[in-house]
């Protein structure tokens, strides 16, 4: 996919500063991971030996346990992480795909305004809508719930989402659905039994990147929960640091690495769907 | 006749919900902002709410601790845009001329900090960059003395930027890699035989023609530059040493209450990333 396969013949000299600038980009890339998973696996005493070692001299799966048994908010955290991740990819690629169909096949007075409207939001900072969540969800009392968080989410990925699959809808060929009118099929029919199959690596791709955004996501959760029991991960590893005495990372090693192994699973598993949506179709 | 009217219906019934969402959360909020933003609203004292104008932005303009945060986002800014710009640039271009499997690899490896959430990388770099860390470990086996990355606030800033090209290299990569595989390869072909070096590929073939690429790359960047909160308040938790826009912010609004002159402070920034969108579209389609 990197060129389309074609194999330049580079001088020797090109090859080498080339895969140089690659070697040194991937080992950046690594580093940090890579360290924060071998101190997860030292003891609390090897980990803050100087000088460092790279390789464990004893490995130790006591951090993980004391991060998964023994602490009362870490798992909490995970689970609210869990929670609110997947029930704001599920509903917001269900409305996503719902509106992202009909503007994009469905012409109907007003949806060139909403297409308009939507990329607008699209680069303004979060922030501005902050205040005002926080207000309205203080006076109907939902602050501090999962609700506090998952509306908004949902309506802070819609935008994206719905232009996403908006876009992967318009690439159908019109022939295929002038095929199933013909044949006698309802328009709901034609969305689900042909449309929605057909979009499928956006729907991946779309679902993916709306996880990630809200996993790993700070600012909502900092403001609009407010006793740990709601809390999600990202806030409750800060919490965790700052509790443990003096940055005590041998507790929060293993916390920071369960925190994005799921993450990094997924993003390998699934490169097929969103490399090829992200770099073809999506941006036009 | 009858099947077009339904089926108008039907898409406006299929964009509706979504469009609700949106309306509720995002609209009402945006206008509701703006209207905060013209008033002394203080949340422990709703009722008190006096209509300002533009006093809460002519305050700002005045107001030092904004003042400082406006020029530490601003000094990120000048930083981060051009350095995760280049350098994912020179590295598409690398990926892109030495296409195999190896390098394939490798662009999957480079995409996977673009998942990792925010804290979770302001987190591990922090822990790499303390005093006693690996990174300055690194530097004394290199004769070089120890930094102190966390210690004041230019070296915050520029801890911030490590963390933040960290993330978004890869994501930058993917999109000048597009951008390279739009440019026939026979271009490149000609050159590598013309004796071109790998340098002159990429000041005369390589940034002229992918313009448009570049442009979504750095509107990204700079909206990624204006919404720089969850590495700084990893560092210092609001502590102090750094505000950037974000940050003030927040404490403004939820430590102090001053809700008026927060979402001033949140219209500032959405103005200066449509002003810097619209600047670099324009910029870049006149060349």
């Amino acid at each position: 996919m990197i060129n389309g396969g074609v194999i330049l013949k580079l001088k020797l000299s090109e090859k080498a500063i080339g895969y140089t600038i690659l070697v040194v980009v991937v080992i950046y890339c690594i580093a940090p991971i890579f360290w924060m998973a071998v101190t997860s696996f030292k003891t609390e005493e090897e980990i803050y030996r100087t000088p460092p070692t790279v390789i464990p001299e004893e490995v130790t799966f006591d951090n993980y346990i004391s991060v998964i048994q023994r602490s009362e908010q870490f798992p909490t955290y995970f689970k609210n992480s869990v929670i609110v991740s997947i029930t704001t990819v599920v509903l917001t690629v269900f409305l996503a795909s719902f509106a992202g169909y009909s503007l994009a096949r469905i012409p109907f007075p007003g949806s060139g305004l909403i297409l308009g409207f939507i990329i607008l939001i699209l680069g303004l900072p979060y922030g501005l809508y902050l205040i005002p969540l926080y207000i309205m969800f203080f006076n109907i009392n939902i602050l501090d719930t999962y609700m506090a968080l998952i509306l908004p989410y949902i309506a802070l990925n819609l935008p994206w989402g719905v232009l996403i699959l908006r876009a992967n809808f318009k690439q159908i060929p019109q022939h295929i659905e002038d095929a199933a009118r013909v044949d006698g099929c309802g328009q709901f029919r034609i969305y689900y039994s042909i449309m929605l199959p057909m979009v499928k690596p956006a729907l991946v791709t779309a679902a993916l990147w709306i996880f990630l955004n809200v996993w790993g996501e700070l600012l909502l959760v900092m403001t609009l929960t407010e006793t740990a029991s709601m809390r999600t991960l990202s806030w409750g590893l800060l919490t965790l640091r700052d509790e443990a005495q003096a940055f005590a990372y041998g507790t929060l090693a293993p916390a920071i690495i369960i925190s994005i192994v799921p993450v990094i699973i997924l993003f390998l598993a699934l490169q097929n769907y969103y490399v090829k949506g992200m770099t073809e179709g999506s941006f036009r | 006749m009858k099947g077009k009217i339904r089926d108008k219906l039907i898409g406006v019934s299929m964009t509706g919900p979504a469009l609700l969402f949106m309306i509720i959360l995002l609209i009402y909020p945006l206008l509701y902002s703006f209207y905060l933003s013209l008033t002394n609203y203080y949340f422990l004292e709703p009722n008190n709410i006096n209509f300002v104008g533009l006093n809460n932005y002519i305050e700002l303009l005045g107001d030092n601790s904004f003042r400082s945060a406006f020029l530490n986002s601003l000094l990120f800014g000048l930083i981060y845009v051009p350095v995760v710009t280049a350098l994912s640039l020179v590295t598409a271009l690398a990926l892109h001329q030495l296409d195999n499997k190896l390098t394939k690899f490798f662009r999957a490896i480079m995409f996977v900090p673009v998942g990792i959430g925010l804290t979770f990388v302001a987190l591990m770099w922090i822990w790499m960059l303390k005093s006693g860390g690996i990174v300055n470990y690194g530097l004394s086996l290199l004769n070089i003395s120890k930094v102190q990355w966390l210690g004041s606030s230019q070296a915050i800033v520029l801890s911030t930027v490590i963390m933040t090209v960290w993330k978004f290299l890869g994501f930058n990569v993917l999109f000048f890699l597009a951008g390279l595989n739009n440019i026939p390869i026979s271009i490149f072909e000609s050159a590598t035989i013309d004796g071109v070096t790998a340098f002159q590929k990429l000041r005369y073939i390589a940034i002229p023609l992918v313009k448009d690429t570049m442009a979504i790359v750095l509107i990204n960047s700079t909206i990624v530059s204006v919404k720089v909160y969850a590495q700084v308040w990893s560092i210092n938790r609001g502590g102090g040493l750094v505000d950037v826009l974000y940050t003030y912010m927040y404490k403004t609004s939820f430590r102090y209450f001053e809700m008026g002159k927060g979402t001033a402070i949140a219209y500032y920034m959405g103005l200066i990333v449509l002003l810097i969108s619209f600047l670099t579209i324009n910029k870049l389609k006149s060349d």
